[in-house]
């Protein structure tokens, strides 16, 4: 399911997507990534492509950096608000992901899955507040890679 | 992995849509996971999570059943 540790390209290849996307809320194009790495473009997807093999990233449609968790690259009914900057979260644990992985306070609009509205979740001061709603994984861990997307 | 109200919405969205009923967890209780699952994610060292890595972090969790594991 799991292969690590990635190789040194890898590693470098996603910092260079992370310094990215937390400067910009925004994966890097292609060519913004090549730029960064100092390789061509070709280069820049055999990276990416290696990248996803391991599940550094997920890549979409023309090798798009689609993931990398916790971020989403597309919009999705988690956005997570940190200063003045928003990410999408690639689902609702992922939301709490962002800031654990930013280390910061934040502010989390999440839709519900079977109700109308939406949840006005905080973190602040190292803690999670309202901390009764919750999250649902519904299939086993060992079936998360099947369907990242889905899952 | 999608936000619920409560249990029962759980039972009544897995009713509807067909999806497997799995395991929920609080928010209260995920956001510490979360710190121990994503604390490290953005580090410029970070090279992953061995299966084994990732179960140390579900046990200290207490998520220890049939539906937390690996592989």
């Amino acid at each position: 399911m799991l292969v690590v540790p990635w190789s040194d390209e890898i590693v470098r290849g996603r910092n260079a997507v992370i310094r990215h996307l937390v400067q910009t809320g925004r994966m890097p194009s292609h060519s913004q990534l090549a730029g960064d790495l100092s390789l061509s473009e070709a280069a820049t997807r055999s990276v990416l492509r290696q990248m996803h093999d391991v599940h550094a990233v997920l890549l979409g449609g023309q090798d798009q950096i689609r993931m990398l968790w916790p971020f989403s690259d597309l919009p999705t009914p988690f956005q997570v608000t940190v200063g003045d900057r928003s990410y999408w979260a690639n689902c609702a644990w992922d939301s709490l992901g962002i800031p654990a992985a930013l280390h910061t306070d934040a502010v989390i609009r999440a839709a519900f899955a079977d109700s109308p509205g939406e949840a006005l979740i905080t973190v602040k001061d190292g803690k999670v507040s309202p901390g009764h709603y919750l999250v649902h994984f519904p299939h086993p861990v060992r079936r998360w890679y099947d369907d990242l997307v889905y899952t | 992995m999608l936000l619920f109200r409560s249990e029962e919405e759980i039972d009544a969205w897995t009713k509807r849509t067909g999806e497997p009923k799995g395991e929920s967890v609080s928010l209260e209780r995920l956001w510490e996971l979360s710190k121990a699952w994503y604390g490290d994610r953005l580090s410029p060292t970070y090279r992953g999570r061995t299966n084994e890595q990732v179960k140390a972090v579900f046990d200290a969790f207490g998520l220890t059943s049939e539906h937390w594991r690996v592989k």
